[in-house]
């Protein structure tokens, strides 16, 4: 007798079926993201030109921006493209009636928006900006190298991202991008303005700067709420 | 086999279905009839999980349907009145979902698109409503499920369409196969349903076999006027009346007639159909 939580044929069937339908739906979205830094050297090299000023190249300042901007976009938006479809009576139904028990359904939705989608276009981002940089030396800052990012901080913040951006997925019935991008907006203007509230009574404003691993602990806390959000959400849901 | 026991349901506060209780058996097409708004669709969609019950319970082979099992859902297919688009061919949408349902079969699938004369290469988001949904119907029939439940399926369809639904349902739907349908168009499934059942706002005022209504009533073709008729209607070239069956006499029973009789005697037929 089949498993009826966990049975790995079955979740390899589904997971293929459900990757290739992500793909579909946020594939282009991928590529154009992690093609950014190629259109931000021809917008650069076309907006320098165009002044007369030859001896160009680009920011690290403005690469990195770009880079927050584009990023937090993306992991906050594939989510809702792949899985916002699950809140919709028609194709809700389509998906929850599929023959794979919740856990497989749930690991599935977690292992493509939360893992791969977001691994492929890091991947595809930082390998155009390297070979963008690696053409161009003399244009380009390789965000990568330049980075002061460590990799902790390239692991938590993504997925405390991409995790708020399922959560958004499921708990808005519609402008799911909207609202959940300003419902990410203002939780991190209060949170921002808790800390300081903290660190203005402790009298020690190095608090921010220092104790970065109390703020990993946080966001991977937020994480862990926000999975647990979607799990019970999905495992909950009514048409 | 469906067990619902006392089974309710609504809206915040507002009750949809209140003390439900039937059973529904293997290898029979239930025609599910019932003005608008009086729960048809609420009711399907909790047989299918996609809905919880608020009381009572439902019972499916002895699993509870919103649990969403695997092995319940491959024994189930829904189709929901609205049908979405999908940027793929039919064949392609058949081949790729198709494969989560054991007893699927293609072959299946592209003849009772034959039937439905739709063509299987077609992309299914440039298809009309109609066509859409006689896509989604032999899917459904195609999966070999042991319960498929449709709600409104010969909606949208054309004249000649609804012929050949009835032909594709009569011919494809497996001997222990159990089907649900919904509708408030009986004309449309009449001569394949059977038994019926109509729900009425917050209760079932009949499930019985045809064999079983043609028993206890009786329907009438005669133009000649008696007294004692549950209902009575002009139609082309005479009239219909409904009476209560005193003599064992059997009629053919029309679905229509027969719905605005209990519709209009709900106590008594009732009464008539629970002796």
């Amino acid at each position: 007798m089949e498993n009826s939580c966990f049975n790995i044929g079955r979740f390899r069937r589904y997971f293929v079926h459900d990757f290739l339908r992500c793909m579909k739906k946020a594939g282009l979205a991928t590529l154009l993201c992690g093609l950014v830094p190629i259109f931000t050297l021809i917008m650069s090299a076309w907006i320098f030109t165009s002044i007369g000023l030859h001896d160009w190249h680009t920011d690290l300042f403005m690469n990195e921006a770009i880079a927050a901007i584009v990023s937090v976009l993306y992991f906050l938006m594939v989510p809702i493209a792949c899985y916002g479809d699950l809140t919709d009576r028609r194709k809700g139904a389509q998906y929850l009636m599929l023959p794979a028990s919740h856990i497989e359904k749930w690991t599935g939705m977690i292992l493509n928006s939360i893992i791969i989608l977001p691994l492929v276009f890091s991947a595809l981002y930082i390998g155009t900006d390297a070979l963008c940089c690696a053409l161009l030396p003399k244009r380009c800052h390789d965000i990568l190298i330049s980075s002061r990012a460590n990799g902790l901080a390239l692991f938590f913040l993504p997925t405390m991202v991409s995790a708020a951006g399922l959560a958004g997925a499921l708990l808005f019935k519609n402008r799911k991008g909207a609202k959940t991008f300003i419902t990410c907006a203002v939780s991190f203007i209060v949170l921002c303005m808790i800390i300081i509230t903290i660190a203005k009574k402790a009298d020690n404003w190095l608090i921010i700067g220092t104790e970065t691993e109390a703020w990993y602990i946080f966001q991977a806390f937020c994480t862990l709420c926000l999975l647990a959000y979607t799990y019970i959400k999905t495992k909950k849901i009514e048409l | 086999m469906i067990s619902i026991e006392n089974l309710g349901f609504s809206y915040g506060e507002k009750p949809v279905l209140k003390n439900i209780t039937m059973t529904l058996e293997e290898g029979k097409i239930y025609g599910l009839l019932g003005e608008n708004g009086v729960g048809k669709t609420t009711l399907l969609t909790l047989l299918c999980g996609l809905k919880n019950v608020k009381t009572g319970s439902i019972d499916v082979d002895g699993h509870v349907p919103y649990k969403r099992e695997p092995s319940f859902l491959s024994d189930l297919y829904y189709l929901s009145d609205e049908v979405p688009e999908v940027n793929m061919k039919a064949t392609d949408y058949a081949k790729n979902y198709g494969k989560f349902w054991e007893k699927f079969d293609i072959t299946k699938f592209q003849e009772i698109m034959g039937i439905f004369e739709n063509d299987p290469e077609q992309k299914m988001n440039r298809m009309s409503f109609g066509q859409l949904k006689k896509t989604y119907i032999s899917f459904a029939l195609a999966c070999n499920c042991k319960y498929i439940f449709m709600d409104e399926p010969t909606n949208g369809l054309d004249i000649p369409s609804k012929a050949q639904f009835r032909k594709a349902v009569t011919k494809y739907t497996g001997e222990d196969s159990t089907l649900l349908i919904s509708t408030h168009q009986v004309r449309d499934l009449e001569n394949i349903i059977d038994p019926i059942i109509i729900l009425d706002r917050q209760d079932v005022l009949l499930n019985a076999s045809i064999a079983e209504i043609s028993e206890k009533l009786y329907f009438d073709y005669s133009n000649e006027r008696k007294d004692g008729a549950l209902y009575s209607e002009m139609i082309p070239g005479g009239s219909i009346q409904v009476y209560p069956n005193t003599s064992g006499e059997e009629s053919k029973v029309n679905i229509e007639a027969l719905f605005n009789t209990v519709h209009l005697h709900k106590e008594l037929v009732k009464g008539i159909f629970h002796k």
